[in-house]
């Protein structure tokens, strides 16, 4: 109340069935799986899966049933969630009720299932924007993170992710906390198919880098996955884990195999959007779409 | 120049908005900087109401003019109602030059891409930017670049002065009549939305509170005979 000035009372603010968006889904496609299941492997045989472990996981498909899949190894092994953090769906509260998380650092709520955890269980509670993954201020959450796993439109050679621009060139993403838990995270796994339709995510460089590869551990894809040659550390962990590692080169040549090499998108020169790397720092511009012309 | 993610940054929009180009994710690591504070405008008289009739007295009260900077929150994601109707009002009331700073936005704000044509929105500052207003931000209709952040970096643009919000608008659930707005009520079904928790952080001259229900029901009652 001390920062408000007027209070207008309308009939609806929102529509709740809304909320729930197609993001947010609980997956029975079999490639989401397996490449689930690489994550969960990933997680599970890297040096930070420890008892008091924490943990982001986004809203997409693979990522969610790797809170499913988890359960059963921190089971097995005697481990806890130190805490759990994110935009928060029902998966993760189940983890909590079974004992498995001691804290819910709530900045977003993905389903009723998440409100009716934060309602009732005070070891769930809220947390603001800035404490969940500010990078200018002393207690982010984000950099006490071991794991994120995350989505991507496009990553690069050089681990460049895109969550913003499309295979069209046309903004229609969002960062959100994509940046802010890759920077922040021991382990920041980024999880995709090796192709779209006939669109390749592994791609020699990206339309638009929204986080810098320089933060992105793990590329999981259906077809094998990549570790960043800078975690030298992560590359010795799984050596003999059983898991298809390849380069990330090599997940590119499959992609292109597959979907062929894309001619690259076409722009005007003038510049419709900044992409703001989360210390403020500019990281790419996106540039106005032109009608593409065969040449 | 050419930044440490190998991306090449027209000096023009650096020097156009005092920025550098991206130097490594730990760059501004011990970096020290001043924080920005809000302007505030008291509320010394007792027995005064914060409640208004419409949005309309809200935006008038909170002296809505063109070229502000509004401010809104994504966590009603889809289903959100609040951006369009505070936007479809300020368009109805001839305001022009409007900066939407918005946490996200989706398909749910559609609208605003029209708004966008008109020249009544001139300046999107977002996480997400989807469906019609990234078409049009694509399309070059927006007259400035847009600037898209992340969750971690629009909380750091605002506390670092980077922009300066002038309303900023919440949507709650519940609310007494002072603006202490709560989420847990029997017929509040919208999502639990720590932007009630966030306001403290944010640097905003007028805060404009919408409320779905009017209940003698909230979680933190600090003034139950207001309600």
């Amino acid at each position: 109340m001390v920062d408000v000035d007027c209070v207008c009372v309308v009939d609806a603010i929102g529509n709740p069935a809304k909320i729930v968006s197609n993001a947010v889904r609980m997956t029975k496609d079999v490639r989401e799986l397996m490449m689930a299941d690489y994550c969960t492997r990933i997680i599970a045989g890297s040096p930070y899966f420890k008892d008091g472990f924490s943990f982001q996981t986004g809203a997409g498909g693979a990522s969610l049933a790797v809170n499913t899949m988890l359960r059963p190894i921190m089971e097995e092994r005697g481990i806890r969630m130190g805490f759990a953090i994110g935009g928060i769906t029902k998966p993760i509260c189940d983890l909590l009720e079974a004992g498995l998380v001691r804290t819910i650092v709530d900045a977003q709520d993905f389903d009723q299932g998440a409100i009716e955890s934060i309602k009732k269980n005070p070891n769930h509670y809220e947390i603001s924007t800035s404490e969940y993954a500010n990078p200018m201020n002393k207690g982010a959450f984000v950099n006490q993170l071991d794991f994120v796993i995350l989505g991507a439109l496009e990553v690069d050679v050089d681990f460049n992710v895109n969550v913003v621009t499309g295979s069209d060139g046309i903004v229609r993403g969002a960062p959100g906390g994509h940046p802010d838990t890759s920077a922040g995270a021991n382990c920041s796994i980024i999880v995709a198919p090796l192709v779209r339709g006939r669109i390749p995510t592994i791609c020699d460089r990206v339309v638009t880098v929204v986080t810098p590869g320089e933060v992105v551990d793990v590329v999981v894809t259906d077809y094998g996955i990549a570790i960043n040659p800078r975690r030298t550390d992560l590359i010795e962990a799984y050596k003999n884990s059983g898991l298809p590692i390849k380069t990330i080169e090599e997940l590119r040549d499959t992609a292109y195999s597959i979907a062929g090499h894309p001619e690259e998108i076409q722009f005007e020169d003038q510049i419709v959007g900044i992409i703001e790397s989360r210390d403020g720092t500019i990281l790419d511009v996106v540039r106005k779409i032109k009608p593409y012309q065969f040449e | 120049m050419k930044n440490a993610a190998g991306r090449e940054i027209p000096d023009a929009i650096l020097e156009r908005y005092k920025k550098t180009g991206y130097a490594g994710a730990y760059a501004r690591d011990q970096q020290t900087y001043q924080k920005a504070a809000p302007a505030v405008r008291g509320f010394v008289r007792p027995g005064q109401s914060k409640l208004t009739g419409s949005i309309r007295e809200a935006l008038e009260r909170c002296g809505i003019r063109d070229g502000m900077v509004l401010s809104f929150h994504h966590h009603f994601r889809d289903g959100d109602y609040v951006v369009n109707m505070v936007m479809e009002e300020v368009a109805a009331m001839g305001i022009r030059d409007i900066t939407i700073c918005a946490s996200s936005l989706g398909a749910a704000h559609n609208p605003v891409a029209d708004m966008i044509e008109q020249g009544i929105v001139t300046g999107i500052q977002s996480s997400g930017v989807r469906g019609r207003i990234g078409e049009a931000i694509s399309h070059g209709k927006l007259k400035n670049p847009a600037i898209i952040r992340s969750h971690g970096g629009r909380v750091r643009a605002i506390e670092e002065g980077n922009v300066h919000i002038d309303i900023a608008f919440i949507g709650a659930p519940t609310s007494d009549e002072y603006g202490n707005a709560g989420v847990q009520a029997e017929k509040a079904t919208a999502v639990f939305c720590p932007t009630l928790w966030q306001m403290r952080n944010m640097q905003t001259k007028w805060w404009l509170l919408r409320t779905a229900l009017f209940l003698r029901q909230t979680s933190h009652p600090a003034f139950p005979w207001l309600m």
